[in-house]
């Protein structure tokens, strides 16, 4: 027992005298990141989650860019010159058959030492289609280059010869040069491909056929449709023309950037990042004061933990790009179990229940947003103006909107179904996935005023794991869904597609695809291949007074970030999503 | 004695083949939209690139559960667990790579528990109602009544937030480096005895310091329980007929404790043992989440939260394996501690 | 009786009586102490106090304060103590009934069914419980009472085995092979010989798995499986809690009543129902009683 003290004691002393190590800037050359969010994939064009994109936009580089912090303006990226129809370089025919040429840049290196060439472009959005990425902007482009939403959609619909003829003819390479040719001209074209390298990143032909990807023949086409995420070759490897270089990744734990010192702009000034997945926001923070990682992203209720933290650095109240909604479903499937016995009542509400103007109306004036700003977000949010984000082009401030106000609330639930709601009353049960306190507090303060108007309506609250969610928003099982969108280019056309087309996946999980394609697809159309900024302002108005008189959703609120760094940290600045960063342009002092 | 071994192991492939049927059969629970969510890898997103009507003919789960049972085990006894989203790694590869952190986390907690349980135990025994004794009783009530995860969560406050000693996970940022990245050679996964292995103490120390504080949270219930088992134990023992025999013949005091008494009082110490080793696989969940340190606990409860069954299927088999040999392991150490008992 | 005159005399034990019934009393009074507001349909959802983000100190409304989500403190820990009685009671009501009567019925028939139920037992025994209580309640859906049924599942097992072993040494006594040789019916000595004498032990794993089984169920809380978010329970209010160990800037303790007051309902509750577990094995046990 003697014994055993004393090297106990050792080990202790040791532990201890390890444990006060220095705490002065570790590495100066390597910044560390802490996130929540884990890497589904590597592969631009299958990053479903807009946090994942930071990796793809740092390796890859796309044809056009952004200069810093300014969404607005384009500069050449991979292309050396901005087409426009001045310099001839977009072209549109009698028809509106569109052609845009893009000179590619010479001399340009990809990670594995090969030169970029304008094949490398073709075969990038070819693959990009033809393997069914879904990544958003490799779903508009397929939208608008092939009038489809899949490849695979229009192999059914013309076989796979003609789609394929359709697909091939669709990029053409020049010699130094690459043409796109869109069916009519389409506006936000130029800006989905001015991402950065998030998305539409370029990839290099030859190392990706190495890899296993599809060798870009007709022939061998039909065997690369429709891979999922695990059976894809670029699953879990990078190879860009970016400032950094993917070093390691060991998934769910953390990914290593390293400097790519041939890249065409410059050396960066970090040598390597690492981004580091902590799954507790307290343990990230703790981290962060003491200096074990760089940068994080702080909930609204952290913020007192980090403000006036020693050697910390805190920006609050950042814009974002991400609107939330209740969404109405208007055709609930006739299995769901969230909606009782199925008839309008004290036993549950009919699958069609949202179906009616005036109870969707109700509903909107029954959201309380001042305590939910205020409350929860501590006002750290903003109430949207309609599906238009706020700061972007076109965004109305003046759109008729909806508020809380209960005797209008009461007004338009005794006029819901002919007087039959505020008889009969009803209950059903509204969903959240589980974690997600944004979406539970929404629901909370709904139901709040709901059931405040009159003790017949009832509604329930119950969550569900993410997957479970997601699978039964797919089938149609929920009376509200509560998503949102986080269009990653500043153009209004991308918010309303996706909120209001007939093809924008809305439409389809809420059931007003009727609707949209009388009421909403003519205008949309138009606004994304009339180039008149006053006619597309025109058309955007129309269609967010359209959403406020269809009362499609509620929208609830659009996101600020809060996010924290080191003092040494340089060079941050705020892209459309503000926890995703540019590594170019940071360094440690 | 060897024949009783073969016979206990040739039931092992029954009792796995019976408890995977089990598993598999709580999928009779989901529907094949809910089962096909673990695809969809963001909680943000809707969409997946495959439709799902193709998915679920794809993966088979609208087949009567018989065939799907079938089509998974002839998988696994090709030597494929399958392909886990949760962990986007295969499922073999995850449970390589997420076990040897749980059983590190167990070996150093096993250390406390049995060695600090049959030391302070023993002490307690022989101090019989005086102050140690009270102590013991108090305190170890008190271990057994405190929430693992509230002493986690206080020894991570107290220990990283203001002391900052002992940090969370299981590695430091330079440690993982050399860890991943340079030509450190992975000889079992657990990083203290790779790093010894591989020359590098630095690591070792620091690995340590990680381990620190969650296998102390962990081991602070079961130790408790020990300590009492083994007191209660001795004590029962100590006035056994032999004992007093021996005392009278004059034999001092630490010589009957240890030589005659211990022996006999470790057989319930053993006993529990085993149920220990089951109860410090599950425990590992707690104290994993609380301090971020990815091992089988966290990944078999996000496997679950993700409806993830390969994941789930693939960890329960190897937990169901090694609590079976762990409960064999026991029985013979039982016969090699009391010989009368009879190994039937 | 004889047995509550052995507990008086230990203070540990009385220390846990108290405690046990302080929480019964508690859970009892319920309805009186924290009465659920007037719109409020199922007492079990905790009160609201607005719905701000940041926990508010005790004030007049909220007598404890409220946590992150203006969930009142006072209220959930008072009908916390309500589900933890009820949880801690069925699933151990349960557990012992089912248990006991498969491992007592058959280590008193013996044969094959004995083999039987030892096999099942082993089966379940093979996989940790805190695991396959996860898993369970996943799948089976958020709820209270699915955690119940998990529990329920897989907590048998060690009253199977404990029940069987005492059987097995109770049905070699005297009385009993006298009573089989008066011709008394099979189950009559096992109801009325049999079972009397082999349940202390019983008794003694029941008092202490109320303990054990309500700390479980609030470690599933507190990892996000079992109750649904805003119930009260123990562990979920802890869970809640866990954004604010840290405090703000400066003021490390701001937030100290969103984690002590759940922490110490919890420890009290779980080392009331220890002590007396562990008191009634002393008096109950007759090697023990000899020593003392």
């Amino acid at each position: 027992m003697g014994r055993t003290r004393w090297v106990v004691l050792g080990i202790l002393v040791a532990l201890l005298g390890g444990g006060a190590m220095a705490q002065s800037v570790n590495s100066p050359g390597t910044f560390i990141k802490a996130t929540i969010n884990s890497v589904e994939t590597l592969d631009p064009q299958f990053m479903l989650s807009s946090a994942t994109t930071e990796l793809s936009f740092n390796v890859y580089d796309s044809l056009l860019d952004h200069p810093q912090g300014d969404l607005e303006t384009l500069i050449p990226g991979l292309a050396s010159v901005v087409p426009t129809a001045d310099n001839g370089l977009i072209v549109v025919a009698e028809n509106g058959t569109t052609y845009i040429t893009f000179p590619i840049r010479t001399g340009v290196k990809f990670h594995n030492g090969a030169v970029l060439t304008p094949e490398d472009v073709a075969y990038t959005f070819k693959r990009a289609l033809l393997v069914g990425g879904q990544a958003s902007s490799i779903n508009m482009l397929c939208q608008n280059l092939l009038g489809k939403a899949s490849f695979s959609d229009l192999v059914d619909e013309v076989g796979y010869d003609a789609a394929y003829a359709q697909l091939d003819a669709m990029v053409t390479v020049a010699d130094n040069s690459v043409t796109f040719k869109l069916p009519k001209p389409f506006v936000p074209f130029l800006g989905i491909l001015a991402d950065g390298g998030s998305g539409t990143g370029i990839l290099n032909k030859a190392w990706c056929i190495e890899q296993g990807c599809w060798p870009g023949t007709k022939e061998t086409g039909q065997a690369h449709m429709n891979k999922t995420m695990e059976d894809d070759p670029l699953f879990g490897a990078m190879n860009g023309t970016g400032p950094f270089m993917l070093a390691s990744w060991e998934p769910m734990e953390r990914v290593v950037l390293e400097r790519f010192d041939g890249y065409w702009q410059g050396a960066p000034a970090l040598e390597r990042v690492i981004r580091r997945i902590v799954e507790d926001t307290q343990t990230a923070i703790l981290m962060l004061k003491n200096g074990d990682v760089d940068f994080t992203t702080v909930d609204v209720a952290d913020l007192p933990q980090v403000q006036g933290a020693e050697g910390v650095t805190v920006l609050d109240n950042l814009p974002s790009t991400w609107l939330m909604k209740i969404n109405f479903v208007m055709d609930i499937a006739a299995n769901s179990s969230f909606i009782g016995n199925g008839t309008l009542g004290d036993g549950g509400i009919p699958t069609d229940f949202f179906s009616d103007l005036d109870l969707r109306k109700a509903f909107q004036y029954s959201f309380d947003w001042d305590t939910y700003i205020n409350e929860v977000f501590l006002g750290a949010a903003l109430k949207p103006y309609g599906p238009v984000l706020i700061g972007f082009p076109t965004a109305n401030p003046d759109n008729p909107q909806y508020y809380f106000d209960l005797t209008k609330a009461e007004e338009y639930f005794r006029k819901a179904w002919g007087g039959e709601v505020w008889e009969k009353g009803f209950h059903f049960t509204a969903v959240y996935s589980t974690g997600s306190t944004h979406r539970q507090r929404a629901l909370e303060i709904l139901k709040h005023g709901v059931e405040s108007l009159n003790p017949k309506f009832r509604i329930d609250l119950a969550s569900l794991p993410w997957a479970a969610h997601v699978a039964a928003i797919q089938n149609k099982q929920l009376p509200f869904s509560l998503f949102g969108m986080l269009p990653d280019v500043f153009d209004p056309y991308l918010p309303l597609f996706e909120h209001m087309h007939s093809a924008g996946g809305y439409a389809n999980w809420s059931g007003y695809v009727e609707l949209a394609k009388r009421e909403f697809d003519p205008l949309i159309d138009e606004l994304g291949s009339n180039y008149d900024p006053d006619r597309r302002r025109e058309l955007s108005y129309e269609l967010q007074r359209l959403d406020y008189e269809y009362s499609l959703s509620i929208f609830h609120f659009q996101a600020v970030e809060h996010v924290a760094m080191r003092d040494w940290v340089d060079g941050y600045y705020v892209g459309p999503f503000p926890f995703n960063l540019d590594f170019y342009a940071l360094s440690k002092r | 004695m060897l024949f009783y071994i073969v016979k206990r192991l040739l039931v092992l492939p029954l009792v796995l083949f019976l408890l995977s049927a089990l598993v598999f059969s709580l999928v009779l629970f989901l529907s094949p939209y809910e089962r096909l969510a673990v695809f969809i890898p963001n909680a943000d997103s809707v969409g997946s690139n495959i439709p799902f009507d193709e998915l679920v003919e794809r993966y088979g789960l609208n087949r009567p559960f018989h065939q799907q049972y079938a089509l998974w085990l002839s998988q696994v006894l090709r030597g494929n667990l399958g392909w886990s989203p949760s962990a986007r790694m295969p499922v073999a590869a995850a449970i390589a790579k997420y076990f040897p952190a749980t059983v590190e986390l167990m070996l150093l907690g096993a250390v406390i528990i049995f060695a600090g349980g049959i030391a302070l135990g023993t002490y307690a025994a022989t101090h019989h109602n005086r102050l140690p004794d009270q102590v013991a009783r108090v305190a170890t009530s008190f271990g057994v009544a405190l929430p693992e995860f509230v002493f986690g969560l206080l020894l991570l406050v107290v220990f990283y937030g203001w002391l900052k000693l002992f940090p969370p996970g299981r590695l430091s940022t330079w440690a993982e480096d050399v860890v991943y990245l340079s030509d450190f050679h992975r000889y079992t996964g657990m990083h203290l005895i790779d790093s010894l292995l591989n020359g590098r103490f630095d690591v070792f120390a620091d690995a340590l310091r990680h381990l620190v504080l969650p296998s102390i949270a962990y081991s602070i219930g079961m130790l408790s329980t020990m300590l009492r088992m083994m007191r209660s134990s001795l004590l029962e023992t100590l006035q056994m007929d032999y004992v007093t025999t021996a005392r009278a013949k004059g034999v001092t005091e630490r010589v009957v404790t240890i030589k005659h008494a211990r022996r006999n009082a470790l057989l319930p110490v053993v006993t529990l043992a085993g149920s220990i080793v089951a109860k410090m696989l599950g425990g590992a969940v707690i104290v994993e989440t609380v301090f971020n340190y990815r091992g089988m606990g966290k990944f078999i409860v996000s496997a679950a939260q993700g409806l993830d069954f390969p994941a789930i299927l693939g960890a329960s088999l190897l937990i169901g394996l090694i609590i079976i040999l762990t409960n064999l392991v026991i029985d013979l150490l039982y016969t090699v501690l009391d010989p009368t008992v009879r190994l039937e | 009786m004889d047995t509550l005159r052995r507990l008086a005399k230990r203070p540990l034990g009385m220390a846990g009586l108290i405690l046990v019934l302080f929480w019964t009393v508690i859970a009892l009074t319920a309805p009186l102490i924290a009465p659920p507001g007037e719109r409020q349909r199922d007492p079990y959802t905790i009160r609201r106090i607005g719905f701000s983000s940041i926990p508010q100190p005790p004030s007049d409304k909220a007598r404890l304060g409220t946590t992150g989500g203006g969930y009142d403190i006072l209220y959930g820990i008072v009908w916390g103590s309500r589900t933890a009685l009820r949880v801690g009671l069925i699933v151990v009501g349960a557990t012992t009934l089912i248990g006991t009567m498969l491992g007592g019925v058959g280590a008193y028939v013996g044969g094959w069914i004995d083999s039987l139920v030892m096999r099942i037992t082993d089966l379940f025994m093979s996989f940790p419980f805190l695991i396959a209580v996860i898993v369970m309640s996943i799948v089976l859906g958020k709820g209270l009472d699915k955690v119940i049924v998990a529990l329920v599942v897989f907590g048998w097992r060690r009253y199977a085995r404990v029940m069987r072993s005492e059987v097995l040494s109770v049905k070699e006594r005297d009385y009993v092979s006298a009573a089989e040789s008066i011709g008394a019916g099979r189950l009559r000595i096992f109801m009325c010989h049999i079972l009397p004498n082999s349940i202390y032990p019983v008794f003694v794993l029941s008092a202490l798995d109320i303990g054990s089984m309500v700390l479980i169920a609030a470690s599933l809380s507190f990892i996000g499986v079992g109750a649904e978010p805003g119930y009260a329970d123990w562990g979920q209010m802890i869970n809640f809690s866990r954004n604010w160990l840290l405090g703000a800037v400066g003021d490390p303790f701001r937030y100290w009543y969103t984690y002590v007051w759940p922490s110490v309902a919890i420890l009290t509750f779980v080392l009331g129902w220890t002590l007396l577990g562990d008191t009634l094995r002393d008096v109950l046990d007759p090697r023990m009683r000899r020593m003392k």
